[in-house]
């Protein structure tokens, strides 16, 4: 009995190393995305000698719709982020109106944080986005990870010139990303920290970003709530629910 | 009208009660209330050297009722106080503010003196009713249709001007308005603005899709005297996004009358990598003035007699924008308006520094030039400094 255990233990484990980097990818992706999700989360801008913190409720649904929706500070409240396919509009409360937002605004900055809106939504990128390579193992929160390298295909629209992502051998989660820019410096990190389980999936409950040219500065994202595999009506990834979102 | 309001009123209280005696704790979670408060300093110079300040306490309080899950009822106030030099200075300006131009009276002056104008003004009350497939709002209400930043061809109930920029809600129209939803990008709407005839009223459909990654717009209605037939597209050219937004006004009475009126306004708009925003619009206004028509007026223009038939009143009217984040607390906005034809400019600097969570502080200047014999003279100046908190 023992005997074909081992067999079955050190088939799978060598099943595993001989995992091509491409599947290590589409494993973190499609686990950090599922079919569908809703999250709670606060994000913290921090700067030397300020801070702001936001908090968010977010839909997904595959990897064509999100949709998120400011729940504080009072000011913000009530704004909306919609993403269908390329498509990208921003409902104002106040204003109560829905603005198509320019295919432009996707790379900048997400509401003054150190991520982009692509960081933010277009998590899928790193699968068709780049070429994919293992480059080594390295030991991060004390979980033996991989550390690939992704290097961008010549016709993706991306930001980045080089992706270096750390991930967990037993359950693929993203624990480390260093950003590099099309010169190939090195401009932002990712830290996950704070392992969690949500709907059974381990998955770092705290990201932290830092623009590594500006020291003090990060933004912190907390996962509050995160289920994975809801249902969720067509009609909250679509310019007239917005305003109805809660 | 005003019955139509009563009987809201009465469906309102009567849900609310029955909601009540169903589950009291339940009634509290489903009232919201936010808001804000303002203190502004103003001071403005007006053709002479002798500054005039002013200021301004500026309330603003949101109500907003879940009866169940379809039904919603909304009252907003804003709430001001004006006292110094300026409100000293304009005795009529009590009268001014309590005049409502709705067909209801939801503006009150609690206390109007040479020193002190106090001004309340219900710019949102109605009662809207959700289901999947559509939604009615009966009350004063916004109703935006436009597609563009700086002027919306479209927006036949609520047209604005970006110049005012200390009342970003703008007023309500008291009107009926019905959404129907064909599918998930798709609607067909109606609204309607009742005035004691169609001459004074305003009726209007608006079907909206979403067409290989534009959002299209068609409307159709009676706006006041005129038939209006309006387009709206925003879509994008490369990286950039591009917006079209025109009506068409038509005489009722003869339809091959020569004051036929065309509104149009084109835009793109852009952002960098680092979050720098621009955006540049030009305004066409078959109606308006191709040279300098001399009003002592102008300035007011920009500001109060605002139509989506006559949105700016030179000819074409150029805007741009630029804006961005130097730091997450501190954001700032530079934006120039010019009317050719009047040869008058506006320049609108601003800073804006958020202090704090809920307090944050603005700086704004407004610079009119006007360009006479090929001499650009100074017309006014107004510089506004803002501090709010908001809950």
């Amino acid at each position: 009995m023992n005997k074909y255990f081992l067999i079955v233990f050190a088939f799978t484990f060598s099943s595993i190393y001989s995992q091509s980097a491409l599947e290590i990818i589409k494993i973190t992706d499609s686990r950090l995305r599922g079919d569908s999700s809703y999250a709670e989360m606060t994000i913290t801008i921090v700067r030397p000698k300020w801070e702001k913190k936001m908090a968010l409720k977010s839909w997904s649904k595959g990897t064509d719709y999100s949709v998120s929706l400011v729940t504080s500070p009072a000011k913000e409240k009530g704004s909306v982020f919609l993403k269908r396919k390329k498509e990208a509009w921003n409902y104002l409360p106040t204003i109560e109106r829905t603005i198509k937002l320019p295919p432009s605004m996707m790379t900048q900055n997400w509401m003054g944080t150190d991520f982009t809106n692509d960081d933010l939504i277009k998590q899928s990128s790193m699968v068709v986005d780049y070429t994919h390579k293992i480059v080594g193992t390295e030991i991060i929160e004390n979980l033996n990870c991989w550390k690939l390298e992704l290097i961008p295909t010549e016709n993706a629209s991306v930001v980045w010139g080089k992706l270096n992502v750390w991930i967990d051998k037993k359950d693929y989660m993203q624990l480390k990303i260093e950003f590099y820019d099309e010169d190939l410096e090195i401009v932002n990190r990712m830290v996950g920290s704070k392992i969690n389980e949500y709907n059974g999936k381990k998955l770092p409950s705290r990201l932290e970003y830092y623009p590594l040219d500006d020291e003090g500065n990060k933004t912190v994202i907390e996962y509050k709530v995160w289920n994975f595999d809801v249902s969720i009506p067509e009609n909250y990834f679509s310019t007239q629910y917005v305003s109805r979102l809660k | 009208m005003k019955y139509l309001l009563f009987i809201s009123l009465l469906f309102i209280t009567t849900s609310s009660l029955k909601a009540q005696k169903k589950d009291e704790k339940n009634w509290k979670n489903n009232l919201s209330f936010s808001g804000y408060v303002r203190y502004m300093k103003s001071s403005s110079v007006i053709n002479s050297d002798s500054i005039i300040a002013d200021n301004l306490i500026h309330n603003r309080l949101r109500f907003k009722m879940d009866f169940n899950s379809n039904l919603t009822g909304v009252v907003e106030v804003r709430n001001r106080v004006f006292f110094g030099e300026a409100t000293n200075l304009n005795p009529a300006l009590g009268e001014i503010l309590n005049n409502d131009i709705g067909n209801l009276d939801l503006s009150f002056i609690p206390h109007n003196s040479r020193t002190l104008v106090v001004n309340s003004i219900f710019d949102r009350a109605y009662i809207k009713y959700s289901s999947e497939k559509w939604e009615l709002r009966i009350g004063r209400q916004r109703i935006n249709w436009g597609v563009n930043l700086a002027w919306n061809p479209n927006d036949l109930f609520n047209a604005y001007s970006l110049i005012d920029f200390d009342y970003q809600e703008r007023s309500g129209v008291d009107a009926i308005r019905f959404q129907y939803y064909t599918g998930d990008m798709s609607s067909l709407e109606f609204a309607f603005q009742p005035g004691s005839d169609m001459d004074r009223s305003i009726f209007a459909g608006l079907w909206r899709f979403n067409l290989s990654g534009n959002d299209i717009q068609l409307l159709l209605g009676n706006y006041y005297t005129d038939l209006a037939l309006g387009l709206g597209w925003a879509g994008s050219l490369k990286n950039a996004g591009f917006k079209f937004e025109s009506t068409y006004f038509i005489p009722k009475k003869d339809i091959n009358d020569s004051s036929n009126v065309l509104s149009t306004s084109i835009s793109f708009d852009y952002s960098t990598k680092k979050g720098i925003y621009f955006n540049s619009s030009i305004l066409y206004n078959s109606s308006g003035n191709n040279r300098n028509s001399s009003s002592d007026n102008l300035f007011g223009s920009f500001l109060s007699d605002v139509s989506a038939k006559n949105l700016m009143p030179s000819k074409f009217t150029y805007f741009s924008q630029i804006s961005g984040n130097f730091t997450p607390a501190i954001t700032s906005s530079f934006t120039a308006f010019y009317m050719k034809g009047e040869e008058m400019m506006l320049l609108m600097p601003s800073i804006t520094y958020e202090i704090k969570e809920n307090i944050d502080s603005m700086l704004l200047g407004q610079f009119i030039y006007n360009n006479l014999n090929s001499k650009i003279n100074p017309m006014g100046i107004g510089v506004f400094a803002r501090l709010a908190y908001n809950f």
